[in-house]
């Protein structure tokens, strides 16, 4: 009886380290892609105040990153990952058609603005549109600091 | 009014006395303007992010410009001359209470305190916003210079610092009217014309303005200060 009890609790609490070590890493892989768009668009950023020379390179790499991270980033918010050290907030999961619709978005966004950009002109038109997203959804499903 | 009627009119006191010199209500009435357009321009969308940083570089200009003329502006601008002690404030808060609040040609010393606690948190919000970004694509003229962690708290600290601006602007808005409306002391007239009508006052009376090539000295100081300051710091001083 005593030996069973303690089997099972072994279990459970491999059980529940492994929960908690999924969902860190969900929140850290989550992050990560995150981090990668600001890596991106930082000195897009530039450009489009016309701080730094227009490179078409560079946006096109941008619009890539947005494409591909968004489409990573749907499946890395499931139910239950909204504990812990993150910056996701409960809303997320309360209005998942949405979050997951804003990602999808963006993604669609980043696709057509890869193709219609071809120079500054264009650049300028489009690509703040693409991003405004990025603040729709930070004020919406992220944590105010 | 009661001036013998012989006198002439050269030689009869004028009815107002000079209060605040132009460079201080200029320096005042901007300030005012510049933070109503920061908040605006915050809730403008995206592209605004750009005038906002300007907004926020001239702001730190007016505060400097504010901080060097306290020091060597008008009489009634200078802090020394209108700083008191915590007794001064008190048994000016005690006059208030009983309705008989005694008159300042100047700031009163409640409203000396008022005057350095919006220069700081306008400051420390100015400052603030420096380091700042929207996370996005927007980066203050100094956030290439800090790391990551900076960056992410100075962004917190700038938000956070809002609903303090807030509040002190509220009181020191609603103080005014009272003063202006309730009272007999009308501040905001004297903020705009410079000038009081002839009374009894508690501090010395008339001011005496600070010279005009003094304040464009010290705007000259207060611009070469800002953008030299993030220039120097490595910084991008043209958003």
């Amino acid at each position: 009886m005593r030996l069973r009890l303690a089997v099972f609790a072994a279990f459970a609490s491999a059980l529940a380290a492994t929960a908690v070590m999924a969902q860190s890493d969900v929140i850290a892989q989550r992050e990560a892609l995150m981090k990668e768009f600001g890596r991106a668009t930082r000195p897009v950023g530039g450009m489009l105040r016309g701080g730094t020379p227009f490179d078409l390179a560079a946006v096109q790499s941008a619009l890539d990153v947005y494409a591909r991270n968004a489409k990573a980033l749907v499946p890395l918010f499931p139910e239950g990952s909204g504990g812990g050290e993150t910056e996701a907030l409960p809303s997320i999961w309360q209005k998942k058609a949405e979050f997951d619709g804003l990602f999808d978005k963006f993604a669609a966004d980043a696709t057509a603005a890869r193709a219609a950009i071809t120079d500054e002109a264009s650049f300028k038109a489009i690509f703040p549109g693409v991003i405004r997203t990025c603040g729709t959804c930070h004020d919406s499903f992220r944590k105010k600091s | 009014m009661d001036a013998p009627l012989s006198r002439s009119a050269a030689t009869t006191p004028p009815a107002t006395v000079l209060a605040w010199d132009l460079p201080t209500r200029i320096a005042k009435w901007l300030l005012a303007v510049l933070v109503g357009l920061a908040f605006a321009s915050r809730y403008c969308g995206d592209g605004a992010l750009v005038w906002h940083q300007w907004n926020g570089l001239a702001i730190l200009v007016v505060l400097v410009f504010r901080v060097l003329w306290g020091l060597v502006g008008g009489s009634t601008a200078r802090f020394s001359r209108f700083l008191r002690g915590p007794g001064a404030v008190l048994s000016y808060g005690v006059a208030m209470l009983r309705g008989r609040p005694p008159h300042f040609l100047g700031h009163n010393p409640a409203g000396g305190w008022m005057v350095i606690a919006l220069l700081g948190v306008v400051g420390a919000q100015a400052l603030t916003g420096l380091f700042t970004t929207d996370d996005i694509a927007v980066y203050a003229p100094l956030t290439n210079v800090v790391s990551d962690e900076t960056m992410a708290r100075a962004s917190a600290w700038h938000q956070q610092i809002y609903p303090i601006l807030l509040l002190l602007l509220g009181l020191h808005v609603a103080a005014n009217l009272a003063h202006s409306f309730l009272g007999s002391d009308n501040l905001i007239a004297a903020m705009i014309t410079g000038r009081k009508p002839r009374g009894t006052f508690a501090d010395r009376d008339p001011a005496t303005p600070g010279s005009v090539a003094r304040a464009v000295g010290c705007l000259v100081v207060a611009i070469a200060t800002v953008f030299g300051g993030i220039a120097l710091a490595g910084g991008n001083p043209f958003p």
